[in-house]
């Protein structure tokens, strides 16, 4: 018992227990820096790990010298959209290519994944012409519009797996029982694929969130910046780091992402496993 | 008069032939089984009558109407599948009523006919739960609900109890079999299993690689096997079957091996006859051999006693006649040993004699 004990430990508590401080590390770090002032933070003095006198300058310089809010409520607003967008577009082509065996549906499966391969920094050329052309330069419409680009391909492979573990028998069985294919797909497919639907849409929600070449590239405005973006152009000036606010930026910013991820996790996990439990 | 009539269907998977000129008409009312080992296109057969699967020759008619065409949902056919197929997100009430709402039926009928047809398949209690909460015989009975609720023309059975233990099995052809009754419609059901075929079938159709072997009533082909496939797939434990010389000797014909010799009785003469100094495949059913005392006659075997297996009902007798090894099924009461020589006797008259090229019966 006592053997096993310790066995248990070795190999999966104390890995796990290294895992978690080599991860959360960066969060504490984060945490700490945020909450100290700029003479503790650059004094070598003291134990750079604790958090001697507690101090809200940090905060007070994040939220009342930039436009942090500004910046949430735009990342939030791209993020959402982008979300909306990707998940209505890739179920209907998910359940199209999977289920509707149309000539070259397996072609168009493959297609969108080489989409998904494409580095980003090789479409932004392209892209920014088309959003010129488009007149949405500067305004969160561009990101709105083109983060589907990479989050379609992705929504799209995700739920096309979860469609396959759906029996095909429970489409058949509507069919029979007179069933339309939009009928179909709203009352049978769709509830099924709640776990699957909420996990891409989780993904594409934080990939949009953290998302920053094309933030970087589309936005000048510093009112129309997203919170990734906005940090490092306002907060870094020339060589000078204001390691203190941009380390609490880092830590609201990242808040909403944690929180949206804990809620859903349960759902995530199915969600990747793709198991349909009857 | 909702009968469905298959004329020359078949179909083909890219180059794999599922099915291959399928003929068959299901009248009226009747309980059709379709058996067969697996892969032989049972299933695809019941899927190309529901319109699940398009055909790639021939005409399937329901009632008079070709259907070729026709999608799945104006058929008016019901199916329960091997795996249910239930929503899983829906009661049983709602999986129930799901098809009826469909049809835009009034909310009062609909409720009428679930409560209706849970009773009668004592479903009643479950009708708020889901499937996930139901034990295995509870969800196939849930389906076959879900299809009798619907009042359709058709009924396609699927192996639908092929999931089920084998208590429950039994019970459940029996209920099958009554609701048949009862209601009348028009059901065809797939099965590898022939007991379950046997049992259920008013006619059965026995397949094999995609083609229709035989058809007719389950004595008529336990009987009357037509070639020696279906003699060695109908009937439990399996038909023997011996490489036999014909001779003939005096005015009738023998069988003849090394250790044995049985003569062929008179209304097979002309049909032997062809083949007279040539080898045919003699088939014997293992309750066929019965336990006879010593030199009944023309027809007793020697035999060697190798191996016991009481089954209850019967025993099982492994034995060994000249070089050939058979299957005998004798009455529990007898007292067989191991090792030990008895002798069996042949009933001359349900002797089977196959074509050993063709395979075909020879009658
Ligand atoms: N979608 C398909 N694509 C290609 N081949 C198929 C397909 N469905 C069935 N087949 C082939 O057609 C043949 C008949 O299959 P079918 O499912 O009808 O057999 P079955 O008699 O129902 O067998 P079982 O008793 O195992 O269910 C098999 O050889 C199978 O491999
Ligand atoms: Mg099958």
């Amino acid at each position: 018992m006592r053997q096993k004990r310790k066995e248990k430990f070795f190999r999966f508590y104390l890995p796990l227990a290294l895992f978690l401080i080599f991860l959360l590390f960066p969060f504490y770090w984060m945490f700490a820096t945020t909450f100290k002032s700029d003479m503790e933070l650059y004094n070598l003095k003291l134990n750079p790990f604790l958090i001697h006198h507690w101090s809200l300058l940090n905060l007070k310089h994040l939220f009342f010298q930039t436009p942090f809010l500004r910046w949430l409520a735009n990342t939030f607003f791209v993020a959402i959209t982008s979300t909306i967008i990707s998940l209505s577009a890739s179920l209907l082509a998910a359940y199209g290519i999977q289920r509707i065996r149309f000539k070259g549906s397996s072609l168009m499966g493959i297609g969108i994944f080489f989409c998904y391969l494409v580095p980003p920094t090789i479409l932004f050329i392209p892209l920014a012409t088309m959003v010129f052309k488009l007149r949405i330069w500067d305004s969160l419409w561009a990101l709105s519009l083109i983060y589907p680009t990479f989050l379609i391909p992705f929504c799209t492979w995700l739920l096309m797996g979860y469609f396959n573990s759906i029996p095909k028998e429970l489409e058949e069985c509507a069919m029979m029982d007179g069933a339309s294919r939009l009928w179909i797909f709203w009352r049978v497919i769709v509830p099924l694929s709640l776990p699957g639907i909420l996990s891409a849409g989780i993904f594409a929600f934080t990939l949009s969130w953290n998302e920053y070449l094309y933030a970087l590239t589309f936005i000048s405005t510093s009112l129309k910046k997203t919170v990734s973006v906005g940090l490092v152009t306002e907060l870094v000036r020339g060589d000078v780091y204001h390691w203190g606010p941009l380390m609490a930026g880092a830590l609201f910013g990242s808040v909403p992402v944690a929180l949206v991820y804990s809620f859903f996790v349960e759902y995530y996990v199915a969600g990747m496993t793709g198991a349909l439990k009857e | 008069m909702a009968e469905v009539l298959l004329e020359h269907v078949g179909k083909k998977f890219g180059k794999v032939v599922a099915v291959d000129d399928f003929n068959l008409t299901i009248y009226h009312d009747e309980f059709m089984v379709f058996v067969g080992p697996s892969g032989c296109g049972k299933t695809t057969t019941l899927r190309m009558i529901a319109g699940l699967e398009e055909i790639t020759s021939g005409d399937i008619a329901i009632e008079g109407r070709r259907v070729n065409n026709v999608p799945p949902k104006d058929r008016d056919i019901a199916m329960v599948f091997q795996n249910y197929a239930l929503y899983p997100h829906m009661t049983v009430y709602q999986n129930m009523a799901f098809g009826l709402k469909l049809k835009k039926v009034a909310q009062q009928e609909i409720d009428k006919r679930v409560r209706q047809t849970a009773e009668m398949l004592g479903i009643l209690g479950l009708l708020k739960r889901k499937p996930k909460e139901l034990s295995g015989g509870q969800r196939q009975r849930v389906a076959l609900g879900r299809a009798i609720v619907r009042i359709p023309k058709v009924y396609l059975f699927d192996e639908p109890l092929s999931n089920l233990d084998a208590k429950l099995r039994v019970q459940m052809r029996l209920e099958l079999k009554k609701l048949h009754k009862k209601m009348g419609t028009t059901s065809i059901y797939v099965t590898h299993d022939q007991i379950e075929a046997m049992t259920m079938g008013d006619r059965i159709a026995v397949m094999k690689d995609g083609r229709i072997q035989q058809v007719g009533e389950p004595l008529q082909i336990y009987m009357h096997p037509i070639n020696r496939f279906v003699a060695s797939f109908i009937g439990s434990p399996t038909m023997n079957f011996l490489d036999v010389h014909v001779v003939k000797k005096g005015e009738g014909y023998h069988v003849e091996s090394k250790g044995f010799s049985l003569p062929v009785p008179e209304e097979k003469k002309r049909a032997i006859a062809p083949y007279e100094g040539k080898e045919v495949i003699l088939g014997v059913r293992p309750e066929d051999l019965s336990e006879g005392g010593e030199n009944r006659g023309a027809g007793t075997l020697k035999a060697h006693v190798e191996v016991v297996q009481p089954v209850g009902n019967q025993i099982y007798v492994d034995v060994k006649v000249g070089a050939h090894n058979l299957l005998a099924a004798v009455p529990p009461q007898s007292l067989v040993k191991t090792m030990e020589e008895m002798a069996l006797n042949p009933r001359l008259d349900n002797l089977h004699y196959f074509d050993p090229k063709s395979e075909l019966a020879i009658a």
